[in-house]
Protein backbone atom coordinates (compact mmCIF):
# COMPACT_ATOMS: atom_id res chain seq x y z
CA UNK A 1 0.00 0.00 0.00
CA UNK A 2 2.59 2.48 1.03
CA UNK A 3 6.29 1.83 -0.77
CA UNK A 4 9.11 4.27 0.09
CA UNK A 5 12.51 3.78 -1.67
CA UNK A 6 15.61 6.01 -0.13
CA UNK A 7 13.66 8.58 0.72
CA UNK A 8 15.30 12.27 1.51
CA UNK A 9 13.76 15.12 3.40
CA UNK A 10 14.70 17.98 4.82
CA UNK A 11 13.43 21.42 5.89
CA UNK A 12 16.32 24.00 4.69
CA UNK A 13 19.49 22.83 6.17
CA UNK A 14 18.10 20.73 8.54
CA UNK A 15 17.97 17.12 7.16
CA UNK A 16 15.10 14.66 8.54
CA UNK A 17 15.66 11.56 6.43
CA UNK A 18 18.01 10.67 4.74
CA UNK A 19 17.34 7.45 2.29
CA UNK A 20 15.06 5.51 4.27
CA UNK A 21 13.04 2.76 3.08
CA UNK A 22 9.72 1.41 4.18
CA UNK A 23 7.02 -0.52 2.89
CA UNK A 24 3.57 -1.07 4.69
CA UNK A 25 0.99 -2.81 3.48
CA UNK A 26 -2.79 -3.19 3.68
CA UNK A 27 -5.02 -5.14 6.76
CA UNK A 28 -2.41 -3.73 9.57
CA UNK A 29 -2.37 -1.18 12.39
CA UNK A 30 0.94 0.39 12.42
CA UNK A 31 2.62 1.96 15.25
CA UNK A 32 5.26 4.66 14.27
CA UNK A 33 7.17 5.39 17.68
CA UNK A 34 10.40 7.54 18.01
CA UNK A 35 11.60 10.54 19.69
CA UNK A 36 10.83 14.24 19.55
CA UNK A 37 11.93 15.26 16.36
CA UNK A 38 12.83 12.52 14.49
CA UNK A 39 10.18 12.91 11.87
CA UNK A 40 7.29 10.94 12.44
CA UNK A 41 4.32 13.83 11.86
CA UNK A 42 7.14 14.64 8.87
CA UNK A 43 7.09 11.45 7.42
CA UNK A 44 3.19 11.15 8.13
CA UNK A 45 2.47 14.56 6.11
CA UNK A 46 5.16 12.98 3.32
CA UNK A 47 2.53 10.11 2.57
CA UNK A 48 -0.43 12.16 2.77
CA UNK A 49 0.79 14.51 0.12
CA UNK A 50 1.84 17.89 2.91
CA UNK A 51 5.70 17.52 1.72
CA UNK A 52 7.37 17.26 -1.34
CA UNK A 53 10.11 14.75 -0.82
CA UNK A 54 14.02 16.13 -2.19
CA UNK A 55 14.74 12.68 -3.47
CA UNK A 56 13.46 9.50 -3.61
CA UNK A 57 10.17 7.45 -4.29
CA UNK A 58 7.12 7.40 -1.56
CA UNK A 59 4.15 5.93 -3.87
CA UNK A 60 0.83 5.61 -2.01
CA UNK A 61 -1.98 3.06 -3.50
CA UNK A 62 -0.36 4.02 -6.69
CA UNK A 63 -0.26 7.34 -6.41
CA UNK A 64 2.19 9.53 -5.90
CA UNK A 65 1.39 12.11 -2.67
CA UNK A 66 2.18 15.23 -3.85
CA UNK A 67 0.59 14.86 -7.12
CA UNK A 68 -2.68 15.72 -4.90
CA UNK A 69 -4.61 13.54 -7.27
CA UNK A 70 -8.23 13.88 -6.01
CA UNK A 71 -8.54 10.00 -6.36
CA UNK A 72 -5.62 10.10 -3.75
CA UNK A 73 -7.48 11.84 -1.85
CA UNK A 74 -10.48 9.85 -1.77
CA UNK A 75 -8.68 7.06 -0.02
CA UNK A 76 -6.64 8.53 2.42
CA UNK A 77 -7.26 10.56 5.56
CA UNK A 78 -4.75 12.58 7.86
CA UNK A 79 -5.95 13.35 11.46
CA UNK A 80 -3.29 15.85 12.37
CA UNK A 81 -2.30 16.09 15.92
CA UNK A 82 -3.11 19.71 16.66
CA UNK A 83 -6.89 19.65 14.52
CA UNK A 84 -7.32 23.78 14.16
CA UNK A 85 -11.42 22.86 13.99
CA UNK A 86 -13.64 25.42 11.53
CA UNK A 87 -16.18 27.73 12.90
CA UNK A 88 -18.73 25.07 11.80
CA UNK A 89 -21.53 23.28 13.33
CA UNK A 90 -20.13 19.41 13.69
CA UNK A 91 -22.61 17.94 11.48
CA UNK A 92 -22.78 20.31 8.54
CA UNK A 93 -18.81 19.90 8.73
CA UNK A 94 -19.53 16.15 8.60
CA UNK A 95 -22.55 16.57 5.89
CA UNK A 96 -20.81 18.98 3.35
CA UNK A 97 -17.00 17.24 3.33
CA UNK A 98 -18.50 13.69 3.21
CA UNK A 99 -20.10 13.94 -0.07
CA UNK A 100 -16.35 14.04 -1.31
CA UNK A 101 -15.45 10.63 -0.04
CA UNK A 102 -17.04 7.89 -1.95
CA UNK A 103 -17.10 5.19 0.80
CA UNK A 104 -18.51 8.08 3.41
CA UNK A 105 -21.15 6.43 5.66
CA UNK A 106 -23.23 8.98 7.63
CA UNK A 107 -25.02 6.36 9.89
CA UNK A 108 -21.71 5.31 10.97
CA UNK A 109 -20.76 9.27 11.61
CA UNK A 110 -23.51 9.50 13.82
CA UNK A 111 -23.15 6.31 15.83
CA UNK A 112 -19.52 7.15 16.51
CA UNK A 113 -20.82 10.49 18.01
CA UNK A 114 -23.21 9.07 20.17
CA UNK A 115 -20.33 6.42 21.35
CA UNK A 116 -17.75 9.55 21.93
CA UNK A 117 -20.68 11.22 23.62
CA UNK A 118 -20.24 14.45 21.50
CA UNK A 119 -23.35 16.34 20.66
CA UNK A 120 -22.92 17.12 16.71
CA UNK A 121 -25.62 19.77 16.72
CA UNK A 122 -22.79 21.89 18.40
CA UNK A 123 -20.46 24.24 16.64
CA UNK A 124 -16.48 22.62 17.07
CA UNK A 125 -15.66 26.02 18.76
CA UNK A 126 -17.79 25.18 21.55
CA UNK A 127 -16.47 22.11 22.00
CA UNK A 128 -13.37 20.77 23.93
CA UNK A 129 -10.13 20.11 22.48
CA UNK A 130 -10.59 16.22 23.30
CA UNK A 131 -14.44 16.68 21.90
CA UNK A 132 -13.03 18.29 18.77
CA UNK A 133 -10.49 15.55 18.24
CA UNK A 134 -13.12 12.53 18.99
CA UNK A 135 -15.92 14.77 16.19
CA UNK A 136 -12.39 14.75 13.38
CA UNK A 137 -11.84 10.59 14.28
CA UNK A 138 -15.65 9.92 14.10
CA UNK A 139 -15.74 11.69 10.89
CA UNK A 140 -12.68 9.70 9.35
CA UNK A 141 -13.78 6.48 10.41
CA UNK A 142 -16.85 7.05 8.85
CA UNK A 143 -15.20 8.53 5.72
CA UNK A 144 -13.88 4.48 4.77
CA UNK A 145 -10.89 5.57 3.64
CA UNK A 146 -8.49 2.88 3.06
CA UNK A 147 -5.87 4.76 4.30
CA UNK A 148 -5.92 6.20 7.51
CA UNK A 149 -2.87 8.43 9.17
CA UNK A 150 -3.07 9.29 12.63
CA UNK A 151 -0.82 11.98 14.48
CA UNK A 152 -0.83 11.48 18.29
CA UNK A 153 -4.40 10.29 18.13
CA UNK A 154 -4.92 10.20 21.98
CA UNK A 155 -3.74 13.15 22.88
CA UNK A 156 -5.83 15.39 24.58
CA UNK A 157 -8.38 12.88 25.28
CA UNK A 158 -10.12 11.87 28.66
CA UNK A 159 -9.84 7.81 29.97
CA UNK A 160 -12.75 6.29 29.14
CA UNK A 161 -12.34 8.06 24.96
CA UNK A 162 -9.11 6.48 25.26
CA UNK A 163 -10.57 3.18 25.60
CA UNK A 164 -13.35 4.15 22.82
CA UNK A 165 -10.42 5.36 20.38
CA UNK A 166 -8.94 1.54 20.79
CA UNK A 167 -11.77 -0.54 20.33
CA UNK A 168 -13.65 2.16 17.10
CA UNK A 169 -10.34 2.08 15.19
CA UNK A 170 -9.73 -1.86 15.45
CA UNK A 171 -13.01 -2.41 14.29
CA UNK A 172 -12.45 0.11 11.21
CA UNK A 173 -9.20 -1.97 10.50
CA UNK A 174 -10.30 -4.91 7.35
CA UNK A 175 -7.84 -6.48 5.17
CA UNK A 176 -8.46 -3.64 2.76
CA UNK A 177 -7.55 -0.56 5.06
CA UNK A 178 -4.02 0.40 6.39
CA UNK A 179 -3.63 2.45 9.39
CA UNK A 180 -0.96 3.96 10.71
CA UNK A 181 -0.47 5.63 13.99
CA UNK A 182 2.32 8.15 15.23
CA UNK A 183 2.54 7.97 18.96
CA UNK A 184 4.01 8.71 22.17
CA UNK A 185 1.80 7.71 24.60
CA UNK A 186 2.31 3.32 23.88
CA UNK A 187 0.47 2.73 26.47
CA UNK A 188 -2.86 3.87 25.09
CA UNK A 189 -2.75 2.25 22.37
CA UNK A 190 -1.17 -1.14 23.19
CA UNK A 191 -2.82 -4.40 22.05
CA UNK A 192 -3.79 -1.82 18.96
CA UNK A 193 -0.73 -1.57 16.84
CA UNK A 194 0.81 -4.24 14.93
CA UNK A 195 3.31 -3.96 13.56
CA UNK A 196 5.96 -1.28 15.22
CA UNK A 197 8.00 1.22 13.41
CA UNK A 198 10.70 2.78 15.36
CA UNK A 199 12.03 5.74 13.74
CA UNK A 200 15.37 7.48 14.37
CA UNK A 201 17.50 10.27 13.09
CA UNK A 202 19.53 7.75 10.70
CA UNK A 203 16.08 6.45 9.69
CA UNK A 204 13.86 3.31 10.43
CA UNK A 205 15.41 1.16 13.41
CA UNK A 206 12.73 -1.36 13.38
CA UNK A 207 9.62 -2.53 11.08
CA UNK A 208 8.30 -5.71 12.65
CA UNK A 209 5.61 -7.59 13.53
CA UNK A 210 4.38 -7.96 17.39
CA UNK A 211 4.34 -12.00 16.52
CA UNK A 212 8.25 -11.30 15.35
CA UNK A 213 9.38 -8.94 18.26
CA UNK A 214 8.15 -11.54 20.63
CA UNK A 215 9.96 -14.95 18.71
CA UNK A 216 13.07 -12.95 18.75
CA UNK A 217 13.21 -10.80 22.15
CA UNK A 218 12.26 -11.85 25.20
CA UNK A 219 10.48 -9.22 28.01
CA UNK A 220 10.64 -10.44 31.32
CA UNK A 221 9.78 -9.00 35.05
CA UNK A 222 11.73 -9.93 37.66
CA UNK A 223 13.04 -8.89 41.13
CA UNK A 224 16.60 -8.59 40.32
CA UNK A 225 18.40 -7.10 36.97
CA UNK A 226 19.42 -9.60 34.29
CA UNK A 227 22.55 -9.93 33.84
CA UNK A 228 22.19 -11.10 30.10
CA UNK A 229 19.77 -8.38 28.95
CA UNK A 230 20.09 -5.89 26.42
CA UNK A 231 17.69 -3.53 28.17
CA UNK A 232 17.11 -3.40 32.51
CA UNK A 233 14.48 -0.58 33.42
CA UNK A 234 13.68 -0.15 37.02
CA UNK A 235 9.91 -0.67 37.68
CA UNK A 236 8.08 -0.44 40.85
CA UNK A 237 8.47 -3.72 42.29
CA UNK A 238 11.38 -4.98 40.23
CA UNK A 239 12.86 -5.41 36.99
CA UNK A 240 12.33 -5.24 33.37
CA UNK A 241 14.28 -6.90 31.52
CA UNK A 242 14.91 -7.81 27.41
CA UNK A 243 16.94 -10.43 26.20
CA UNK A 244 17.79 -11.73 22.90
CA UNK A 245 15.01 -14.71 22.93
CA UNK A 246 17.37 -17.74 22.89
CA UNK A 247 14.59 -20.45 23.82
CA UNK A 248 11.91 -19.68 21.72
CA UNK A 249 9.62 -18.65 24.46
CA UNK A 250 7.10 -16.58 23.78
CA UNK A 251 6.72 -13.14 26.00
CA UNK A 252 4.38 -10.30 25.77
CA UNK A 253 5.87 -7.25 24.30
CA UNK A 254 6.29 -3.89 26.56
CA UNK A 255 6.51 -1.64 23.67
CA UNK A 256 8.05 1.08 25.66
CA UNK A 257 11.30 -1.48 26.86
CA UNK A 258 11.19 -2.26 22.92
CA UNK A 259 11.38 1.50 22.23
CA UNK A 260 14.65 2.02 24.84
CA UNK A 261 16.12 -1.53 24.33
CA UNK A 262 15.87 -0.60 20.18
CA UNK A 263 17.40 2.69 21.09
CA UNK A 264 20.31 1.95 23.02
CA UNK A 265 21.07 -1.02 20.79
CA UNK A 266 20.79 -0.10 17.43
CA UNK A 267 23.38 -2.00 15.25
CA UNK A 268 22.85 -5.31 17.98
CA UNK A 269 19.02 -4.77 17.34
CA UNK A 270 19.53 -4.08 13.62
CA UNK A 271 21.08 -7.98 13.87
CA UNK A 272 18.76 -9.97 15.42
CA UNK A 273 15.73 -9.07 13.37
CA UNK A 274 18.20 -9.53 10.00
CA UNK A 275 19.64 -13.22 11.68
CA UNK B 1 -9.07 15.02 -17.23
CA UNK B 2 -11.75 14.05 -14.71
CA UNK B 3 -9.02 13.95 -12.48
CA UNK B 4 -8.29 17.45 -13.14
CA UNK B 5 -11.64 18.33 -13.47
CA UNK B 6 -14.74 17.21 -12.86
CA UNK B 7 -18.05 18.94 -13.23
CA UNK B 8 -19.95 17.14 -10.40
CA UNK B 9 -17.48 17.57 -7.52
CA UNK B 10 -16.79 21.16 -8.54
CA UNK B 11 -20.42 21.60 -8.09
CA UNK B 12 -20.08 19.88 -4.60
CA UNK B 13 -17.03 22.07 -3.83
CA UNK B 14 -18.78 25.30 -4.77
CA UNK B 15 -21.47 24.24 -2.38
CA UNK B 16 -19.44 23.47 0.21
CA UNK B 17 -17.77 26.66 -0.15
CA UNK B 18 -20.38 28.63 -0.04
CA UNK B 19 -22.42 26.84 2.60
CA UNK B 20 -19.35 27.33 4.97
CA UNK B 21 -18.57 31.42 3.93
CA UNK B 22 -22.26 32.93 3.71
CA UNK B 23 -21.77 33.82 7.36
CA UNK B 24 -18.97 35.60 6.27
CA UNK B 25 -20.40 37.27 3.42
CA UNK B 26 -23.56 38.01 5.36
CA UNK B 27 -21.25 39.98 7.84
CA UNK B 28 -19.32 42.15 5.71
CA UNK B 29 -22.18 43.18 3.73
CA UNK B 30 -24.58 43.99 7.02
CA UNK B 31 -21.35 46.42 8.02
CA UNK B 32 -21.10 47.95 4.56
CA UNK B 33 -24.83 48.60 4.16
CA UNK B 34 -25.20 49.88 7.58
CA UNK B 35 -22.44 52.22 6.74
CA UNK B 36 -24.76 53.70 4.10
CA UNK B 37 -27.46 53.77 6.80
CA UNK B 38 -25.38 55.57 9.06
CA UNK B 39 -24.30 58.22 6.54
CA UNK B 40 -28.07 58.76 6.06
CA UNK B 41 -28.86 59.02 9.27
CA UNK B 42 -26.09 61.41 10.00
CA UNK B 43 -27.41 63.70 7.40
CA UNK B 44 -30.91 63.57 8.53
CA UNK B 45 -30.23 64.18 11.81
CA UNK B 46 -27.14 66.87 11.97
CA UNK B 47 -27.79 68.78 8.48
CA UNK B 48 -30.28 71.46 7.60
CA UNK B 49 -30.74 71.12 4.00
CA UNK B 50 -29.46 67.20 3.58
CA UNK B 51 -29.27 65.80 0.27
CA UNK B 52 -26.83 62.99 -0.94
CA UNK B 53 -26.21 62.84 -4.75
CA UNK B 54 -26.82 59.45 -6.55
CA UNK B 55 -23.01 60.11 -8.00
CA UNK B 56 -21.84 60.72 -4.85
CA UNK B 57 -23.44 57.10 -3.32
CA UNK B 58 -22.20 55.58 -6.98
CA UNK B 59 -18.69 56.49 -5.31
CA UNK B 60 -19.17 54.52 -2.03
CA UNK B 61 -21.13 51.47 -3.76
CA UNK B 62 -17.69 51.35 -5.54
CA UNK B 63 -15.36 51.98 -3.20
CA UNK B 64 -17.06 49.42 -0.90
CA UNK B 65 -17.46 46.99 -3.78
CA UNK B 66 -13.42 47.16 -4.57
CA UNK B 67 -12.49 46.78 -0.81
CA UNK B 68 -14.51 44.15 -1.05
CA UNK B 69 -12.82 42.16 -3.62
CA UNK B 70 -9.38 43.49 -2.45
CA UNK B 71 -9.92 41.97 0.56
CA UNK B 72 -12.09 39.25 -0.66
CA UNK B 73 -9.23 36.66 -0.73
CA UNK B 74 -8.18 37.50 2.93
CA UNK B 75 -11.15 37.43 4.65
CA UNK B 76 -12.14 33.85 3.46
CA UNK B 77 -9.03 31.88 2.68
CA UNK B 78 -7.10 33.78 5.23
CA UNK B 79 -6.22 30.46 6.97
CA UNK B 80 -5.13 28.29 3.42
CA UNK B 81 -1.63 28.09 3.39
CA UNK B 82 -1.37 28.01 7.43
CA UNK B 83 0.41 24.62 8.55
CA UNK B 84 -2.43 23.44 10.93
CA UNK B 85 -5.43 25.03 9.41
CA UNK B 86 -4.77 24.85 5.83
CA UNK B 87 -4.51 20.82 6.11
CA UNK B 88 -8.13 20.54 6.25
CA UNK B 89 -8.65 22.77 2.59
CA UNK B 90 -6.25 21.11 1.22
CA UNK B 91 -6.60 17.54 1.89
CA UNK B 92 -10.28 17.59 0.14
CA UNK B 93 -10.58 15.31 -2.67
CA UNK B 94 -10.85 17.97 -5.00
CA UNK B 95 -8.32 18.99 -7.55
CA UNK B 96 -6.37 22.03 -7.47
CA UNK B 97 -7.93 23.51 -10.10
CA UNK B 98 -11.27 23.03 -9.12
CA UNK B 99 -9.87 24.52 -5.34
CA UNK B 100 -8.35 27.26 -7.20
CA UNK B 101 -11.59 28.04 -9.69
CA UNK B 102 -13.84 27.89 -6.72
CA UNK B 103 -11.56 30.90 -4.72
CA UNK B 104 -11.93 32.75 -7.75
CA UNK B 105 -15.61 32.01 -7.77
CA UNK B 106 -15.95 32.55 -3.70
CA UNK B 107 -13.73 35.22 -2.96
CA UNK B 108 -13.37 37.73 -6.42
CA UNK B 109 -17.06 37.64 -7.49
CA UNK B 110 -19.68 36.14 -5.44
CA UNK B 111 -19.10 37.90 -2.06
CA UNK B 112 -18.63 41.23 -4.04
CA UNK B 113 -21.63 40.95 -5.66
CA UNK B 114 -23.55 39.95 -2.29
CA UNK B 115 -21.90 43.35 -0.72
CA UNK B 116 -22.63 44.94 -3.88
CA UNK B 117 -26.38 43.66 -4.36
CA UNK B 118 -26.91 44.14 -0.38
CA UNK B 119 -25.56 47.87 -0.68
CA UNK B 120 -27.84 48.68 -3.73
CA UNK B 121 -30.68 47.44 -2.26
CA UNK B 122 -30.21 49.20 1.30
CA UNK B 123 -29.76 52.72 -0.84
CA UNK B 124 -32.65 51.40 -2.95
CA UNK B 125 -34.67 51.51 0.33
CA UNK B 126 -34.00 54.81 1.81
CA UNK B 127 -34.32 56.45 -1.41
CA UNK B 128 -37.92 54.70 -1.68
CA UNK B 129 -38.74 55.93 1.69
CA UNK B 130 -36.89 59.20 2.04
CA UNK B 131 -35.86 60.91 -1.17
CA UNK B 132 -35.41 63.86 0.17
CA UNK B 133 -32.04 63.29 1.37
CA UNK B 134 -30.61 60.34 -1.40
CA UNK B 135 -32.01 61.78 -4.25
CA UNK B 136 -32.80 59.63 -6.82
CA UNK B 137 -31.87 55.81 -7.54
CA UNK B 138 -28.13 55.24 -7.77
CA UNK B 139 -28.96 52.74 -10.76
CA UNK B 140 -30.02 55.22 -13.30
CA UNK B 141 -26.80 57.71 -11.97
CA UNK B 142 -25.10 57.96 -15.67
CA UNK B 143 -22.00 56.82 -13.72
CA UNK B 144 -23.29 53.92 -12.54
CA UNK B 145 -22.10 51.00 -15.03
CA UNK B 146 -19.75 53.73 -16.47
CA UNK B 147 -16.82 51.76 -17.14
CA UNK B 148 -13.76 51.56 -19.85
CA UNK B 149 -12.09 48.62 -20.92
CA UNK B 150 -8.60 50.44 -19.57
CA UNK B 151 -10.11 50.94 -15.99
CA UNK B 152 -11.50 47.29 -15.93
CA UNK B 153 -7.70 46.28 -16.41
CA UNK B 154 -7.20 48.63 -13.37
CA UNK B 155 -9.39 47.05 -11.67
CA UNK B 156 -8.54 43.35 -11.89
CA UNK B 157 -4.96 43.63 -11.35
CA UNK B 158 -5.56 44.37 -7.35
CA UNK B 159 -7.62 41.76 -6.26
CA UNK B 160 -5.53 38.97 -8.15
CA UNK B 161 -2.18 40.10 -6.89
CA UNK B 162 -3.80 40.27 -3.87
CA UNK B 163 -5.03 36.53 -3.70
CA UNK B 164 -1.19 35.82 -4.95
CA UNK B 165 -0.40 37.17 -2.02
CA UNK B 166 -2.68 35.35 0.47
CA UNK B 167 -1.48 32.20 -0.74
CA UNK B 168 2.31 33.45 -0.69
CA UNK B 169 2.66 35.03 2.57
CA UNK B 170 1.98 33.36 6.07
CA UNK B 171 1.71 36.18 8.11
CA UNK B 172 1.16 39.95 7.74
CA UNK B 173 -0.30 39.15 4.49
CA UNK B 174 -2.13 42.17 3.97
CA UNK B 175 0.56 44.23 5.12
CA UNK B 176 3.25 42.56 2.75
CA UNK B 177 1.23 42.26 -0.44
CA UNK B 178 0.54 45.80 -0.40
CA UNK B 179 4.08 46.54 0.06
CA UNK B 180 4.86 43.76 -3.16
CA UNK B 181 2.38 45.42 -5.34
CA UNK B 182 3.42 49.25 -4.48
CA UNK B 183 7.06 47.54 -5.21
CA UNK B 184 6.15 46.08 -7.99
CA UNK B 185 3.92 49.40 -9.26
CA UNK B 186 7.14 51.35 -8.31
CA UNK B 187 9.63 48.96 -10.40
CA UNK B 188 7.22 49.46 -13.13
CA UNK B 189 6.96 53.25 -13.09
CA UNK B 190 11.08 53.42 -13.13
CA UNK B 191 11.40 51.27 -15.90
CA UNK B 192 8.99 53.02 -18.01
CA UNK B 193 10.88 56.44 -16.69
CA UNK B 194 14.35 54.79 -17.77
CA UNK B 195 12.56 53.90 -21.27
CA UNK B 196 11.44 57.23 -22.18
CA UNK B 197 13.83 59.85 -20.44
CA UNK B 198 17.40 57.90 -21.46
CA UNK B 199 16.62 54.87 -24.15
CA UNK B 200 14.44 57.39 -26.13
CA UNK B 201 15.82 60.27 -25.02
CA UNK B 202 16.22 61.94 -28.85
CA UNK B 203 13.16 60.96 -30.39
CA UNK B 204 11.14 62.21 -27.20
CA UNK B 205 12.60 65.30 -27.45
CA UNK B 206 11.67 65.65 -30.95
CA UNK B 207 8.28 64.84 -29.90
CA UNK B 208 8.14 67.39 -27.47
CA UNK B 209 9.44 70.05 -29.87
CA UNK B 210 6.32 69.32 -31.72
CA UNK B 211 5.22 71.44 -28.68
CA UNK B 212 2.56 68.89 -28.37
CA UNK B 213 1.02 68.32 -24.90
CA UNK B 214 0.36 64.44 -23.48
CA UNK B 215 0.42 62.83 -19.82
CA UNK B 216 2.86 60.10 -19.71
CA UNK B 217 1.27 57.71 -16.98
CA UNK B 218 0.75 53.89 -16.63
CA UNK B 219 -3.18 53.79 -16.58
CA UNK B 220 -2.89 56.06 -20.20
CA UNK B 221 -0.49 53.42 -22.04
CA UNK B 222 -3.16 52.16 -24.21
CA UNK B 223 -3.87 55.46 -25.10
CA UNK B 224 -0.42 56.32 -25.85
CA UNK B 225 -0.06 53.90 -28.17
CA UNK B 226 -2.92 54.86 -30.20
CA UNK B 227 -1.83 58.76 -30.20
CA UNK B 228 -0.30 59.93 -33.89
CA UNK B 229 2.20 61.84 -32.24
CA UNK B 230 4.53 58.44 -32.37
CA UNK B 231 3.63 57.53 -35.68
CA UNK B 232 6.95 58.29 -37.07
CA UNK B 233 8.48 56.23 -34.01
CA UNK B 234 8.21 52.40 -34.19
CA UNK B 235 10.47 51.56 -31.61
CA UNK B 236 8.71 54.02 -29.00
CA UNK B 237 5.45 52.99 -30.32
CA UNK B 238 6.47 49.20 -30.30
CA UNK B 239 7.89 49.92 -26.92
CA UNK B 240 4.39 51.49 -25.78
CA UNK B 241 2.58 48.30 -26.72
CA UNK B 242 4.81 46.01 -25.20
CA UNK B 243 4.53 47.80 -21.87
CA UNK B 244 0.65 48.14 -22.06
CA UNK B 245 0.67 44.26 -22.53
CA UNK B 246 2.68 43.92 -19.86
CA UNK B 247 0.61 46.11 -17.69
CA UNK B 248 -2.68 44.59 -18.94
CA UNK B 249 -2.40 41.55 -19.51
CA UNK B 250 0.63 40.76 -18.19
CA UNK B 251 0.24 41.29 -14.77
CA UNK B 252 -2.97 40.00 -14.17
CA UNK B 253 -2.14 36.76 -16.07
CA UNK B 254 1.03 36.46 -14.05
CA UNK B 255 -0.48 36.85 -10.92
CA UNK B 256 -3.13 34.03 -11.79
CA UNK B 257 -0.70 31.80 -13.00
CA UNK B 258 1.57 32.21 -9.78
CA UNK B 259 -1.14 31.98 -7.42
CA UNK B 260 -2.17 28.55 -9.04
CA UNK B 261 1.02 27.65 -8.90
CA UNK B 262 1.31 28.62 -5.32
CA UNK B 263 -1.65 26.09 -4.46
CA UNK B 264 -0.43 23.65 -6.28
CA UNK B 265 3.17 23.22 -4.66
CA UNK B 266 2.30 24.58 -0.91
CA UNK B 267 3.69 22.61 1.49
CA UNK B 268 2.68 22.62 5.21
Amino acid sequence: MINIENLCFSYSRHTVFNNINLNLEAGKIYGLLGQNGVGKTTLLKIIGGFLKLKTGKCEVMGFTPFDRNPKFFEDIFFIPEDFVAPDLVVNKYAKLRGEFYPNYDENKFHKLMTEFDVNGNSKFTKLSFGQQKKALIAFALSANTKLLLMDEPSNGLDIPSKAQLRKVISQASNDQSCIVISTHQVRDLENLIDPIIILDSNGVLLNETIERISNKLKFNFSTKPSQDSLWCENSPGGYINVEKNTDGEESRVNIEALFNTTLSNKELIRNIFNS
Amino acid sequence: MKDNFNINRFGKLIKKELSERVPMMVKVAAILSLILVGFWLTYTIFKNDPVVSASARVIYLYIATFFTVVMGPFNMYKGFNHHKKGLDYISLPASVPEKFFSMIIVSLIVMPLVVFGSILATDTLITIINPSVFNGFIFIDPSFLNFSSSSLADIIILPLFCLLGNLLYRGNKVVKTFLTVAGAYIVFIMIVAFLFLYVFKDQMEAVQGMQLQFKLTVENLSELYKNEVFEGYPAIKITIAVLAVLYNIGFPVGALTGAYYRMKTIQY
